[in-house]
């Protein structure tokens, strides 16, 4: 076993829990005893395949951390079935919609999927030094901007938004590293 | 939370796999041998995310099995320093609060990382926080949020003998990974308790917030900011230079 990058990205608990469905529909239902499971799920000869032993316990147990209750993410996936990767691509994205007025750094944003904050006491533990960088009234514009994108229908978003080049705007994620350097210096 | 490692590996895949389409037994055999189990300074690995490469499948002398070499991504779970993250807390004893995650039970919250005036009720084995004279619980199965502190590895190789106080060989092998978590901050703990009557407590912990932000700020998020920092060394030198 060879490690070639250890952390070559990040996920968000989003993709990981599409992901994690993706791969159990692979494999046969246990609880489907008739045998009508879906095509997908039989390997090339038609016999039932099951998922490694180790593998059907994540999809137990992760599944459940990922989906329960307090979870949005089954919301999350309710409005975005069909195209995801509009919350993370393209003109609808979160990130679109908050880099153009608030410098936040990668981490900061990946939080902010997986966390959903919606009220200002968890806003503030996840952007690093909340009440230095940004006053009251941004905080909250913060909040209703990621309900705003969280919510948003599918439908209401153009086709192909995700896929639409757009300029980068990279410079503004640099977030609190500019701010740190000043302070030293003073 | 979730990361992917790419990973590049020698895979063996059994005969009787053999009916399976290559894809297919390759994923199955990957994921049985990583998926749920702890690398060392990688993390817990969850499962396969895509198959970079692979070679022909070479059969050794001896055995029928076919040797793959493969490079894949796989999902990891390896949450940062700083990251918050939700759990359910699993039980409490006199060093503090462990809290589970369904997938992984190995996080705990020391005593010292509690909020303070924080103290344990001996009678029903929970954590109380006094907070200005109202008494907050730690319940069991509560929904918390917690802040990562640390990890910690312990190299549990089959090589290495550990021993008790009293040079008793322990046979039981404990866990490789243990995260170190912390619940101080205001929003941190059961989420219950920060549901709505947000307004007065914020301030009442505005000033340790500040304070513990301040201490942390210089070895975290260390990946997410290199981005810039590198593009902030190359203008400088830039300056220099000229």
């Amino acid at each position: 076993m060879k490690i070639k990058e250890a952390q070559s990205a990040l996920l968000s608990n989003h993709e990981l829990l599409l992901h994690l469905r993706a791969e159990k529909a692979e494999y046969p239902d246990k609880d489907d005893k008739d045998g009508k499971d879906s095509k997908d799920s039989r390997d090339g000869n038609h016999h039932a395949r099951k998922p490694p032993p180790g593998l059907e316990n994540i999809f137990k147990d992760a599944l459940t951390y990922l989906e329960s209750q307090e979870s949005h993410l089954p919301t999350l996936i309710a409005t975005h079935p069909e195209r995801p990767t509009t919350l993370y691509k393209g003109q609808h994205s979160l990130f679109r919609a908050l880099s153009q007025k608030y410098r936040l750094n990668k981490a900061e944003y990946l939080q902010l999927y997986n966390l959903r904050p919606s009220s200002q006491v968890q806003l503030e533990l996840i952007i690093e030094e909340a009440g230095s960088r940004f006053t009251d009234e941004q905080l909250e514009d913060i909040l209703n901007e990621v309900s705003r994108v969280f919510d948003e229908e599918e439908g209401n978003i153009s086709e192909g938004a995700e896929h639409v080049e757009l300029e980068k705007m990279d410079a503004k994620m640099k977030g609190a590293t500019k701010k740190r350097g000043a302070r030293r210096k003073v | 939370m979730f990361i992917l490692t790419t990973i590049q590996d020698l895979i063996q895949i059994a005969p009787p796999d053999f009916h399976k389409p290559s894809p297919q037994a390759i994923k199955d055999a990957i994921n049985a041998k990583y998926a749920n189990k702890v690398v060392l300074n990688i993390g817990l690995c969850i499962c396969m995310w895509d198959l970079l490469s692979s070679s022909e499948g070479l059969i050794g002398h001896g055995t029928g099995l076919v040797n793959v070499n493969v490079e894949f991504r796989i999902a990891v779970f390896r949450p940062f320093r700083g990251e918050i993250v939700k759990g359910r807390i699993g039980h409490s004893t006199q060093e503090g609060i462990w809290v589970g995650l369904n997938f992984t039970n190995e996080v705990f919250v020391p005593f010292q990382n509690l909020f303070e005036n924080s103290h344990f009720e001996e009678g029903e084995r929970v954590w109380v926080w006094d907070s200005e004279g109202t008494e907050l619980f730690f319940d069991k199965g509560e929904t918390v949020l917690f802040r990562v502190e640390q990890e910690e590895w312990i190299d549990q190789k089959p090589g290495i003998v550990q021993k008790d106080e009293n040079g008793n060989v322990i046979e039981e092998r404990g866990t490789a990974w243990r995260l170190i978590g912390s619940m101080a901050q205001p929003g941190l703990g059961p989420t219950l308790w920060w549901g709505d009557q947000e307004e007065g407590e914020e301030q009442e912990g505005g000033g340790e917030q500040a304070m513990v932000g301040e201490q942390e700020v210089g070895g975290e998020l260390e990946d997410a900011g290199e981005q810039g920092d590198g593009r902030e060394d190359v203008d400088e030198m830039v300056v220099d230079g000229a």
